[in-house]
């Protein structure tokens, strides 16, 4: 038998290796892009003249008037196309690449100062999950860690704070019944009271993940 | 004997707090999660004598995983640590088949506890 639970979620790519894969990809676009239009160049003829070196001639009506469709299979058509083809494919990779980044990064980043705003006001409840690649699940997760350890270490003292309250309301008590000398340290000890009281009320204005406080007690949910 | 004790809690302060009282008393701590599903994961790959189980974690809280660990192992020795009142919860970790609950505030008392298993 075993444990039922939840498979471990999966860590997506780190931000270096999107870049990376982005990188590569624009590189194998720019290079495919190049090789086709070099062949395009290669497969059109130009006349050539020599002759105290070489130089190219144009006919005044440009490029295309260079090329024999019948004889080449080739015109200058497919040079524009080639050229565009790879002007589309480098802004298709950059767009996508760069999109990939934006949602992998800018949008959980807006999350974390979003849910930072929150803990700065106290709100421990905040639990962040903001997607993203595996830099950002790395800060989501430190962020959780960082609510939790204040609000354990904050609950901790509140309980002790709890529990010191109870013990000077027992010894009130006690001192009550004894001597009229003996009472003075009845106000000393409202005076502990009323300074554990405060430190408590200080802890009762945050907000807590999963726990509220009712009366003198912590209460789940 | 010290005892092999996983302990489960979501916050790093709270564990390293348990892990030192735990450790001073010669017990041996075999792992740590911070939330209900790591420690399913680690009860079944460690299986420790006893388990110190927080209740109030992201993810699976430590009710519900003290249940399916209880329904994994009858013999499982978990012990809630939590800053939720204590007359309130010990009811409920009773009823799973918990070994008992201590307040974070009288953590010490774990060790008693833990003593006599």
């Amino acid at each position: 038998m075993k444990l039922l639970h939840k498979k471990a979620k999966r860590p997506g790519l780190s931000l270096s290796q999107m870049v990376a894969i982005w990188m590569t990809v624009i590189c194998l676009a720019v290079f495919a892009s190049g090789v086709q239009t070099v062949v395009a160049i290669k497969q059109l003829q130009i006349p050539v003249r020599s002759g105290g070196g070489i130089t190219i001639s144009l006919p005044d009506s440009g490029v295309g008037a260079l090329v024999n469709p019948g004889e080449t299979g080739v015109d200058s058509g497919r040079i524009i196309r080639s050229m565009a083809m790879m002007f589309f494919i480098i802004c298709l990779t950059a767009g996508l690449g760069f999109a990939a980044i934006y949602y992998q990064t800018v949008i959980p980043l807006r999350k974390i100062i979003s849910a930072l705003g929150s803990l700065q006001d106290g709100n421990l409840a905040v639990t962040l999950d903001s997607g993203g690649c595996r830099e950002m699940e790395q800060i989501d997760s430190l962020l959780n860690d960082i609510a939790s350890n204040y609000q354990e270490t904050l609950l901790l003292v509140w309980s002790h704070c709890a529990k010191s309250a109870d013990y000077c309301g027992h010894l009130s008590e006690s001192i009550g019944k004894m001597s009229d000398e003996d009472r003075i340290l009845t106000t000393e000890i409202a005076a502990i009271q009323s300074r554990i009281q405060e430190i408590q009320n200080v802890i009762g204005g945050f907000e807590f993940f999963d726990v509220s406080m009712e009366e003198d007690k912590l209460i789940g949910g | 004997m010290g005892k092999r004790i996983l302990i489960v809690d979501d916050s790093a302060m709270m564990r390293k707090m348990i892990r030192k009282m735990l450790m001073e008393k010669g017990h041996d701590i075999v792992g740590e999660a911070k939330n209900g599903e790591e420690a399913l994961s680690l009860y079944q790959e460690l299986k420790p004598d006893v388990v110190t189980m927080d209740i109030t974690m992201r993810g699976m809280d430590g009710l519900t995983a003290a249940r399916v660990i209880i329904d994994f192992d009858d013999h499982a020795k978990i012990i809630f640590l939590s800053n939720l009142e204590k007359t309130n919860y010990s009811k409920d970790a009773e009823r799973i088949g918990a070994v008992g609950y201590v307040s974070k505030s009288d953590a010490r008392e774990m060790l008693a506890l833990i003593e006599r298993l």
